[in-house]
């Protein structure tokens, strides 16, 4: 059972020296300076995530992200902790957002003050966002959602183009593809995080004129947005797209499947290792 | 100063409360850190420290939903005095201690994902969604027989022990998934959710045929 410890003790040392964020530069294209944003996260408290609003803020960072929206189901309450936090260590931009799980219908609003009433239908929700400033982005929005949303196709800012599901379920990806250019909305990559996967695995890029919150929703609002998904495709305003292709840094950016260090591995065998052997040891 | 005062600040007494709380907690805190560990390979691939102290805080609702739920049962039995062993002894740590031994089988289970997370590419960890849901119920019915063993062990009737589980299980769960579902949690959403198993087991079924 010693052992075990040790060997999980090691397991985390080597894993926390592998640990590093990746490098962000500064990416100034057209005029307009390139933020990474991912506006589709769950937090631990209260929301079915893992990792705490102030983990994610720090997790963030790691993943060489600008910014993120936390939007717990419902509540924005866990969303101004990390928007506090991040504030306190100068970590990335945390817009206040919320996600309304309806059915069949899940909206994310981004950039909002108070809770949206989920009770209320589509079109009076994604109204009060835009009242309060906010954003509305249609999460997910598989075939199984189109009928929910038809009442706000036109009014929709944004749609999800790239999601983890559209990696694991091929079909998953023309159906988004075919949602976006239905609403004409901005193409958003969201990782709709829980705790597997990335914090940023799907990821917007977005074009500013402002390093700022209220800069990423009227490049939202303006349809600059840049995403990649799966099969190497991309989505987006056209010049956008054709001024990150040309530059190359976004796509390289976009991928969080980097290769696993020595360490790491390392970091993994120890601590699968050092678990079995301390499972075996507390039988009864 | 009553004679069990006077035990609790003498250094034999100082000893066993610290022993007792040392067994109170080290497998709720296992549980607890092993999650952690689960959550720190799952989000970024390696064990790190940063994630796993994170996802430990995160978690630890867990083993603290079962300890509330085990100590109303504990109570119970203690009431019903058809029980035998440390937990008719009134040693509430040690009782404590080999109720979580029977989580051992989630444990196991837990590992088996690690290790399929060690293999997997960050993009393709949402395929684990149907195993897990496949696998799952392995676990539960590992650990509900493990506790079904301890209670027949303390003395407790065949219908006893049942009822207890139920009651564990039934407290244990609602508490935990009324915190980790928080405020989305409807009647519509719960049920929702068996419609999303139901896609989810159906789709990976397709995937394999």
């Amino acid at each position: 059972m010693r052992v075990g410890a040790g060997l999980v003790v090691m397991a985390i040392v080597a894993g926390t020296f592998a640990d590093r964020p990746r490098p962000r530069e500064e990416i100034t294209l057209g005029g307009y300076r390139v933020l990474a944003a991912d506006f589709h996260t769950h937090s631990s408290t209260w929301s079915d995530g893992s990792v705490t609003p102030w983990g994610m803020v720090i997790d963030a960072r790691y993943q060489g992200l600008d910014a993120i929206a936390i939007t717990g189901h419902r509540q924005t309450l866990d969303a101004k902790w990390g928007r506090w936090f991040s504030a306190k260590i100068g970590g990335p931009i945390v817009l206040v957002g919320e996600e309304l799980p309806e059915i069949p219908h899940h909206v994310v609003a981004v950039g909002i003050h108070t809770t949206v009433d989920s009770a209320l239908p589509v079109r009076e929700q994604i109204d009060d966002i835009h009242r309060q400033g906010g954003i509305a982005i249609a999460a997910h929005p598989g075939k199984f959602f189109w009928p929910g949303f038809a009442p706000v196709m036109t009014t929709l800012d944004g749609t999800e183009v790239c999601h983890p599901a559209t990696f694991d379920y091929p079909q998953f990806r023309p159906e988004l593809e075919e949602f976006n250019r239905r609403t004409g909305a901005a193409a958003i990559g969201s990782s709709d995080f829980h705790g597997p996967g990335r914090l940023g695995m799907c990821r917007t890029f977005l074009f500013v004129r402002e390093v700022s919150a209220a800069g990423i929703l009227e490049a939202i609002r303006a349809k600059r947005t840049v995403v990649y998904g799966r099969d190497e495709q991309v989505y987006g305003d056209p010049e956008m797209v054709r001024l990150a292709d040309a530059d190359g840094r976004l796509r390289q950016r976009a991928n969080t499947d980097y290769p696993m260090s020595v360490l790491d591995r390392l970091s993994q065998l120890l601590g699968i290792v050092g678990f079995a052997l301390l499972v075996r040891g507390v039988r009864l | 100063m009553s004679i069990e005062s006077v035990a609790t600040v003498t250094p034999a007494g100082e000893l066993r409360q610290r022993k007792a709380a040392v067994t109170l907690l080290r497998r709720p805190l296992l549980l607890a850190f092993v999650l952690g560990c689960g959550v720190s390979l799952l989000a970024s691939g390696r064990l790190t420290l940063r994630l796993v102290v994170d996802g430990t805080l995160s978690f630890a609702f867990v083993p603290l939903c079962e300890l509330i739920a085990y100590a109303i049962v504990y109570r119970l039995q203690l009431g019903t005095r058809q029980i035998v062993g440390p937990a008719r002894a009134g040693h509430y740590a040690e009782a404590v201690d080999r109720y979580f031994a029977g989580n051992t089988p989630w444990l196991w289970w837990m590992l088996a994902l690690m290790t399929a997370t060690a293999i997997l590419p960050a993009r393709r960890l949402g395929s684990l969604l149907a195993p897990i849901l496949f696998t799952a119920p392995i676990p539960i019915a590992l650990s509900v027989r493990f506790d079904w063993r301890l209670f027949r062990h303390d003395g407790r009737s065949s219908g006893q022990a049942v009822f207890d589980i139920i009651l564990q299980r039934a407290i244990a769960w609602s508490l935990a998934t009324a915190y980790f579902l928080g405020v989305a949690l409807t009647t519509r959403d719960f049920f929702y959710t068996f419609v999303e198993m139901g896609q989810e087991i159906r789709s990976w079924v397709g995937t394999m045929l």
